[in-house]
């Protein structure tokens, strides 16, 4: 680490790395404090409301909603797990192509790294406004937004994972007079699997997430209903809606876990 | 004679599994009655939907920078505000830290539900509780990223070598010494680059946290797009993508010098 960092330093003081990394941050709260209205007053007075809130949820569930919420839910989950799929078969050759080691040539690499960059840069409620008013209503938008920004940071995963690989696999393949293909094929695919899995975990979980709020701009899943319901005071099912999204995340959440460590532990045989 | 017996090949199990997966993908498609012709067959309808997009109108440039700076304060306060509640939170969380096992279930269980809460939802919770405004935003997203740091520097305490652990304990260090002396300065370059992700992430978010009414630059372009004002919305799409490129590059840079 550096060595500014240190503490004790020679001369007793504390290290001036140290002071500003404390000091100016909070410079920065203290001077932009009105730019976001932050007081303690505001937020005490709150309290209270949220407290009011809180004591609303406690109503019996609205139960003939449960059908509805299925099917919702069940939407959220196919628009995850399809965005997923397009994304990892868009990616994977720009990821490809985006790692310097696998990459053709230097100028391939620079630009689908670039593009990658640029696609993710945006966050998916943003694709997703502009997919639904060119697209209309419904999940189709909803996938198309998710699946692009999935294809940016995937392809970057991709592209992360191929370029630590061991390079002996690779001269070894190198040496017996294989082409650029085999070599990513056979040499460097196959060690990069196990982090693949789990950057997919990972984008998975996020995706799950991201398809619970598209929603909010029309672009399908439970985000739409948990929005109006909210609007609409409707506390019989905001309850319901927080908790089966809840219930959901948190299920992928300790499946991933699991599953992470399997693939780690190279029990799954994938390849 | 001897038995010259090779081990088993593996199974090669891609084909059972990709046939699974194609499956699972196409009863999806079916499912959701999307239709991807639709895409194609609208694809000269796209080039001219987009092309509303080319001329970014930037007269009102000094609002949008404006709301940009707020979007940008909203993350940084609500990343700072995850910090504390995530310091707080997370040794308890962590296996060779937490003083017993009900705290540690506890603390584990409250990281996880505020992990599991979509901040677009707490920012319409706290936005209908205190009104429009940044606030509620700011809070949103502490809340919300909160659990991913918690669980985060939990599991960077975790990593520690036990041994730094054991040799505080040796000398009589309590809970708060051994999370000062121990942990913290054996995990602060992962933890800097956690927060430096979750600060990245944040910025994201803050820009679309206005659709809901919690500050920022989004309910701008929302209301842009609503009204059909393309060019205002590309001039408003451009400084969002600027300004997280920017900020992209500007937090891996930090990550780099750390290391």
């Amino acid at each position: 680490m550096n060595p500014s960092w240190y503490w004790p330093t020679p001369n007793g003081k504390p290290p001036l790395t140290a002071v500003l990394s404390v000091v100016l941050p909070i410079a920065v709260l203290v001077l932009t404090a009105s730019t976001v209205d932050m007081s303690t007053n505001k937020v005490f007075y709150a309290l209270p409301r949220m407290l009011d809130f809180t004591q609303h949820l406690w109503v019996m569930p609205d139960w003939h909603y449960l059908p509805q919420l299925g099917k919702k839910m069940l939407e959220t989950v196919e628009m995850t797990l399809l965005a997923t799929a397009l994304a990892v078969m868009i990616s994977m050759p720009l990821g490809i192509l985006a790692a310097k080691n696998a990459s053709p040539n230097p100028w391939i690499f620079r630009m689908t790294r670039d593009l990658l960059s640029f696609i993710r840069a945006l966050p998916e409620l943003v694709w997703a406004l502009v997919f639904v008013s060119a697209l209309g209503l419904g999940p189709l938008p909803g996938i198309m937004a998710l699946a692009l920004v999935t294809v940016g940071f995937m392809g970057k995963f991709i592209a992360e994972s191929i370029e630590v690989v061991d390079f002996k696999a690779i001269e070894g393949l190198e040496s017996t007079g294989c082409t650029k293909f085999q070599s990513i094929l056979y040499a460097m695919l196959p060690q990069a699997v196990p982090d693949f899995i789990g950057s997919l975990l990972y984008i998975l979980d996020h995706n799950l997430r991201a398809a619970s709020i598209l929603g909010l701009v029309g672009a399908g899943g439970i985000g739409y209903d948990m929005v109006m319901s909210m609007r609409l005071f409707n506390y019989e099912r905001i309850g319901m809606i927080a908790l089966s999204i809840y219930a959901l995340v948190t299920l992928l959440d300790r499946l991933s876990d699991v599953f992470r460590q399997k693939a780690i532990g190279g029990i799954l045989n994938v390849h | 004679m001897s038995t010259n017996t090779l081990p088993t090949k593996p199974k090669n199990l891609f084909p059972v599994w990709l046939s699974v997966v194609l499956a699972l993908l196409w009863l999806i498609i079916w499912d959701l009655g999307v239709d991807f012709k639709d895409l194609l067959y609208g694809i000269e309808d796209m080039t001219e939907y987009f092309s509303r997009y080319g001329t970014p109108n930037f007269s009102n440039i000094s609002s949008y920078l404006y709301l940009m700076v707020q979007t940008l304060v909203t993350a940084f306060w609500g990343t700072t505000l995850a910090f504390i509640i995530a310091a707080v939170v997370a040794p308890y969380a962590a296996r060779p830290l937490t003083p017993n096992a009900v705290a540690y279930r506890v603390a584990r269980e409250l990281l996880n539900f505020m992990r599991a809460m979509p901040d677009l939802l707490l920012a319409l919770i706290f936005v209908s509780s205190m009104g429009l405004g940044p606030l509620p935003g700011v809070l949103a997203l502490s809340v919300h990223t909160a659990g991913f740091l918690g669980k985060f520097f939990a599991e960077n305490m975790e990593r520690v070598p036990a041994g730094k652990y054991e040799a505080l304990s040796a000398v009589g260090a309590g809970f708060t010494q051994k999370i000062v002396f121990a942990a913290w300065p054996s995990m602060l370059r992962e933890a800097v680059g956690n927060t430096l992700y979750i600060f990245d992430r944040n910025v994201r978010m803050a820009a679309v946290l206005g659709l809901v009414g919690a500050g920022g630059i989004g309910l701008e372009l929302h209301d842009a797009l609503r009204l059909f004002k393309y060019n205002q919305a590309s001039a408003l799409i451009i400084i969002i993508l600027i300004t997280i490129v920017v900020i992209d590059n500007l937090s891996s840079w930090i990550r780099k010098v750390l290391n």
